[in-house]
């Protein structure tokens, strides 16, 4: 009798334990991907290509977009007549593919020197910039922080700054952020408002989503500038000639 | 104080400079917005984009007293029952809102607001993009305005 009711608890501790033991090398496993450092890349969409382990510091890499001036910002003749209308400085399609396919096949020394790669900041310090930035939830509205812009500013001496813009409407104008010693600016982030102001059959909302001309003229050599476009939901990689990466704001504080 | 200054200033020049030469209801090219309107134009010329129609958002004593050319461009006020009608017959143009006159700091601006316009008929909504404003700044030396500078306001 008592055998038996040994058994039932033995019997448990028998199939249970391995499992436990599985799981702990499950998450030894994840968290060791988290303690290491990689190198990721990403196709020109933001979809992950490989995640490379590095013993030096992790670093992400993204293909140059394909995308085309009218494709980022519309090929209307309202489009087209926008005044703040920007530009896109895309790659072909068999450029991106041949790049693509290097990484796939882990020639990564190839693949850099087709010139189509573009570094990401530091993880932490994008999403340091994305917690600012979704602060506009991007779900559009007249609600205030979405009718705002952000911006975040790194100097030479590495001084971080963050800043919120006035509060205003499409209707009546955006508004800009002025950003004291813009001369002395090593890094800049922003981002285009999701907010919209409707009355009756009209709606008034802020455009371009991407980088505007004055963002492009504004760059700088070839530092590269980040815009949060919070309407389209995605982030735009440009320097002063145009638009050079896209990617969904999600990838881009994820990898 | 400054602020009530200021704006004792905008109401008094708004008020009492009505029948000097560089007023904001003055039908003539002294017309502050007026010449808000010749900066911008200036403006743009310098970028090879000279324009042959301007359109104005009217609907408020601003545009009344503006004139209808500026340097080789025709102002056209449009209302928005105009505004609309015109959507109708094309796809889209350009429609610039003048903001009042402003006083900050001793300085005196005028906004111009563009939008562009279309009729979307998915939605069945009338569209207007905004991509910031442009800012005349002037100040006032005792008998009229006197252009400082233009800034482009991109968002």
């Amino acid at each position: 009798m008592s055998r038996s009711k040994d058994a039932l608890p033995r019997a448990l501790l028998v199939t249970f334990i391995p499992l436990l033991l599985q799981q702990g090398a499950l998450l030894a496993n994840s968290l060791s991907r988290h303690c290491f450092y990689d190198t990721v890349y990403l196709d020109r969409n933001g979809t992950l290509l490989r995640r490379v382990p590095d013993p030096g510091i992790t670093v992400t890499f993204i293909v140059r977009t394909t995308k085309k001036t009218e494709d980022l910002y519309g090929i209307s003749p309202l489009d087209i007549e926008n005044v703040e209308r920007g530009i896109s400085h895309p790659i072909t399609l068999e450029e991106a593919e041949k790049t693509e396919d290097l990484i796939k096949a882990g020639k990564f020394e190839e693949a850099f020197q087709t010139g189509n790669l573009v570094e990401l900041r530091p993880l932490a310090e994008r999403q340091a910039d994305g917690k600012l930035m979704l602060q506009d939830n991007g779900r559009q509205g007249d609600r205030p922080q979405n009718n705002r812009e952000y911006a975040t500013v790194i100097y030479n001496d590495g001084n971080r700054i963050e800043m919120l813009g006035v509060v205003s409407n499409p209707h009546d104008g955006g508004e800009d952020i002025k950003i004291p010693c813009w001369e002395t600016v090593r890094r800049y982030s922003h981002s285009h408002a999701s907010g919209i102001w409707q009355v009756g059959d009209s709606i008034w909302h802020f455009s371009p989503q991407a980088p505007s001309r004055t963002d492009i003229l504004a760059a700088s050599g070839g530092q590269t500038s980040i815009v949060f476009g919070r309407d389209s939901n995605l982030v735009y990689i440009y320097n002063s000639s145009g638009v050079i990466a896209v990617l969904p704001t999600k990838v881009y504080l994820k990898f | 104080m400054k602020i009530m200054l200021a704006l004792f200033l905008l109401f008094w020049l708004q008020g009492s400079f009505a029948q000097k030469a560089d007023s904001t209801f003055l039908c003539n090219e002294s017309n502050v917005y007026f010449q808000a309107i010749d900066q911008y134009l200036h403006f743009i010329e310098k970028d090879d984009k000279r324009t042959d129609t301007l359109f104005l958002q009217s609907g408020d004593k601003i545009t009344d007293s503006i004139l209808s050319k500026c340097r080789h461009t025709k102002l056209v006020k449009l209302d928005n029952k105009q505004l609309k009608n015109l959507l109708r017959e094309r796809e889209s143009l350009n429609l610039y809102r003048i903001m009042p006159l402003q006083a900050k700091n001793g300085k005196f601006s005028v906004a111009l607001v563009p939008f562009g316009c279309g009729f979307n008929k998915t939605k069945k909504k009338y569209e207007f993009f905004n991509g910031g404003k442009y800012i005349a700044v002037f100040k006032f030396d005792g008998e009229q305005f006197v252009f400082q500078q233009f800034e482009e306001h991109g968002i």
